[in-house]
């Protein structure tokens, strides 16, 4: 017995001192990690996490939020935004525009270069521009410019490129013409399409100059590695020409696709933000990351799609009645973790050009008085205790939140007396689905500005807005509103235009407008020049790390 | 041995054939295409995109055209990861996959093979219900509970293990996904291998060592290669599948290896990443299934004995 005993208590003395040997090295080689032992000055870091990954770091090819958040390090455009989300002057000094408010000229800043120590040019950004819109490049989101003279013919294959509205007055001065008047012109410019590129390094690599090794940039940042599924890491750029005033050495992206997960790094410390959280756990966060859970307003909506071209949503009063029974608050609150604002205009709160935007006219009203007046126009549309029974399925791409919204507006609807069916299908199928337009009753939707404009938001009404127009609303006086905006060069008459637009949209309803987006950040107290913005948008030129 | 073998590689390339040509055409029968996403393109530009991409060419012709890449080593261009070939990304994931892979597989097999030798030789006891229980506990526990909680007590509460992230392969960063990976190939090597080695301990040729006083030591090693055969055909998939990465695992732990590949290529109809892991997939499996024949035909010669007649 004794003698076991001592064999079990060696064996266990042996393990204590294997997992102490164990515990010295860990412990070392994490200290060496976060850089405590080190003589000489740390480097300082921004380990970053985001839900999601890059797929291509070409201005003209990438069209995600991650893909545009390191796009807007390694490239300044004409002009940037500051940690403010303001639009600040970029890669241009000033500009001046002409009365008839279609002819910009830009004056780039003598001091700006590329990373390898070129002039930027004016000659970069027409080349830059003309590659957007040659159809051999293929850029999703060239459409974004079509406010460029010539652009859309351009691109679609039927104007040479040198027909662009862009062009060289000197190596300094970038003349810009536009098809119309566009007021909102310079707020598009900080977008990814609008970047510029190192024409000689694209000349020697085509498309493999986005690698590492050969890549070129203009932006407080240089690439040093892009590994998919792992991590996008970034240098100082020592020839950005306000390098004097960016604090970090390396700025590090880290594609971190599960919510969970990245919430358990952060709080370990191996990160120092993430730009996501997992809702199911909002409790848990709110109580004890308090300090870091940053919940901002985001310029972002959360809508259903009517199929406005068939029964019964090709009526008003159906879609009136479905959009009044819903309780917003709830779904904020409640499916949410108040992680989304309750959602009663179409165009989100937070566009400086836009002030505050126009609501739906039952906002304020008693719910019950709504659900009464929602049962009345259902009656006098045919349907209801003495109509027919009206059926609904909402389609929507699966997510854990998409289903709990639609289960409760399922059960918000049968007070109504509806029956609702859920239909859910992964993201690809769902929005091949959307594009298509086979006939739907109610499909969820949604849409992030890509730039702070409320036309960004109201085009998705518009009647030759083919791709976006997921409800198929077809309405003429909003579509002359819209065109009528569109080359309105006063901003106060333009804003009043599309408030009056707004307003349309929200009574005819073709989109049940249902949440508007908040961000949600995790963001290390250790993190300095981090401020909230609409955009969402964090330039690692303004942040630095406290030790 | 050599025609036994030469007959096994035969096989391999029709198989490969035919699973390359299903993927191909399920592939393409999911709805929507590579270009769809939440925010939908101009139908204009959609159509010069399929059009660069060869997309728009007869659905038989685009096959034809893989076919062709893949007779020369060439995977194509990904339609997700633009700046990359499907070449360059398995370049740089599989090598972590297998790295990861490998070290699981060998620690299941030497923990598991231990586990079941245990289990086995204590008689009668609760030994080998011990060894049951745990078992079961390892392959019922998901991967996606065991690697959170293995996150939560290593990295957050013990602080002696980085949560997750692969920093160019560290070992500190290894260590919690190697065994997250291998927990339930542990248990399934331990119940097998406890199985046929009791199988294999009542043997006739064992009793008979027995009867001739062979040390107790050389009786385990006779029985061990009796208790092999069903072991290394279950390890033969087992290495197969892990080899080629998980999906949860890396995901969970932030590891660029293979199989987050699978899922985001065909979530997003990455059309030629698909293809790209299904070859590597089904070539892995061949591969394993050659090796596992072999492997048996050396262990058991009736194996060789019988394909041969």
């Amino acid at each position: 017995m004794s003698k076991g005993f001592g064999r079990h208590r060696r064996a266990f003395q042996c393990f204590l001192r294997g997992a102490a040997f164990f515990l010295a090295v860990n412990g070392l080689g994490l200290e060496t990690n976060s850089g405590v032992a080190g003589g000489a000055p740390q480097p300082m870091i921004w380990h970053r996490g985001e839900l999601g990954d890059p797929g291509s770091l070409d201005p003209h090819k990438a069209t995600t939020l991650i893909e545009s958040n390191i796009l807007d390090e390694l490239f300044e455009g004409l002009v940037t935004l500051n940690a403010r989300g303001e639009i600040i002057p970029g890669a241009a000094a000033s500009w001046t525009v002409d009365p008839t408010g279609t002819v910009y000229d830009f004056r780039l800043r003598p001091d700006a270069r590329w990373s390898n120590g070129n002039r930027v040019t004016a000659e970069d950004f027409v080349f830059a521009f003309r590659r957007l819109m040659a159809p051999v490049t293929g850029a999703p989101y060239a459409n974004i410019l079509y406010t460029l003279k010539n652009a859309e013919r351009i691109n679609k294959g039927e104007l040479p490129l040198e027909a662009l509205g862009a062009r060289a007055l000197n190596e300094t001065t970038l003349e810009i013409t536009l098809e119309h008047p566009a007021p909102y012109f310079i707020s598009q410019l900080p977008h990814l399409t609008a970047k510029p590129l190192h024409r000689k390094s694209i000349e020697a690599f085509g498309s493999d100059f986005v690698h590492p090794a050969h890549i070129v940039t203009n932006g407080p940042f240089m690439l040093e590695e892009f590994t998919p599924n792992d991590r996008v890491v970034m240098v100082k750029n020592p020839y950005y020409y306000d390098a004097a005033h960016v604090a970090l050495d390396e700025e590090v992206f880290y594609s971190l696709e599960d919510r969970s997960a990245g919430l358990r790094r952060f709080m370990a410390g191996e990160i120092q933000s993430y730009d996501d959280v997992p809702v199911e756990q909002i409790g848990f966060v709110r109580s004890h990351l308090a300090e870091a859970f940053k919940v901002t307003p985001n310029l972002g909506s959360y809508f259903y799609a009517f199929d406005t071209r068939y029964k019964p949503f090709d009526d008003k009063r159906v879609r009136q009645a479905l959009a009044m029974a819903i309780d917003r608050e709830f779904l904020a609150e409640r499916i949410w973790g108040g992680t989304m604002d309750a959602g009663y205009s179409f165009v989100p709160p937070g566009i400086p050009s836009y002030g505050t935007p126009a609501t739906v006219a039952w906002k304020d009203s008693d719910p019950f008085e709504r659900e009464d007046e929602a049962k009345k126009l259902l009656a006098e549309a045919g349907f209801g205790p003495r109509g027919q029974k009206l059926e609904v399925e909402i389609r929507f791409n699966n997510s854990e939140n998409h289903r709990a919204t639609a289960v409760a507006i399922a059960d918000m609807w049968k007070v109504l007396g509806i029956e609702t069916r859920l239909l859910a299908t992964d993201a690809t199928t769902h929005y091949a689905f959307l594009r298509e337009k086979p006939p739907f009753d109610v499909a969820r939707s949604g849409w992030f500005a890509d730039y702070p404009d409320a036309q960004n938001f109201l085009f998705l009404g518009q009647s030759d807005n083919q791709a976006l127009n997921a409800a198929s609303f077809r309405n003429k006086t909003y579509d002359s509103m819209m065109h009528e905006a569109q080359v309105e060069a006063s901003p106060e008459r333009r804003r009043a235009i599309l408030h009056e637009a707004e307003a349309l949209l929200l009574d005819e309803q073709p989109y049940l407008v249902l949440l508007t987006y908040r961000s949600r950040n995790l963001v290390s107290p250790k993190l300095k020049g981090w401020e909230a913005n609409v955009l969402d948008n964090h330039p690692g030129r303004y942040i630095s790390i406290a030790p | 041995m050599l025609r036994y073998f030469l007959s096994r590689i035969v096989m391999v390339v029709p198989t490969l054939l035919i699973i390359i040509a299903l993927a191909f055409f399920l592939m393409r029968l999911a709805p929507g295409g590579p270009f769809d996403s939440e925010r939908a393109l101009d139908p204009e530009i959609a159509k010069n995109l399929r059009r660069i991409y060869k997309l728009d060419r007869p659905l038989l012709e685009q096959f034809w055209l893989y076919l062709q890449s893949l007779a020369h080593g060439d995977f194509g261009p990904s339609l997700h990861w633009r700046d990359f070939t499907v070449n360059q990304l398995f370049a740089t994931a599989l090598p972590i996959s297998v790295a990861l892979g490998t070290k699981a597989m060998l620690t299941a097999i030497l923990a598991g093979t231990a586990l079941g030798l245990v289990g086995a030789m204590s008689k009668g006891g609760i030994g080998p219900r011990l060894v049951d229980g745990a078992a079961i506990f390892g392959i019922v526990l998901p991967v996606f509970v065991v690697a959170p909680l293995l996150q939560l007590g290593f990295g957050l509460t013990l602080h002696i293990l980085p949560v997750g992230g692969w920093n160019d392969g560290a070992w500190q960063n290894q260590i919690l996904p190697v065994i997250t990976l291998a927990l339930p190939q542990i248990a399934i090597v331990a119940r097998l291998m406890q199985a046929a080695l009791i199988d294999a301990l009542a043997m006739p040729h064992i009793r008979t060592l027995r009867a001739f006083g062979m040390p107790g030591f050389h009786i385990t090693l006779h029985a061990l290669r009796a208790a092999f055969p069903p072991v290394v055909s279950y390890l033969g998939l087992a290495a197969a599948n892990v080899l080629t990465g998980s999906v949860i695992v890396e995901t969970i732990f932030g590891i660029p290896g293979m199989g987050r590949y699978f899922v985001d290529g065909a979530l997003g109809r990455d059309y030629t990443l698909v293809m790209g892991t299904v070859v590597v997939v089904a070539g892995a499996v061949l591969l394993f299934n050659l090796i596992v024949d072999l492997v048996l035909a050396w262990l058991d010669p009736r194996v060789r004995y019988e394909s041969r007649s």
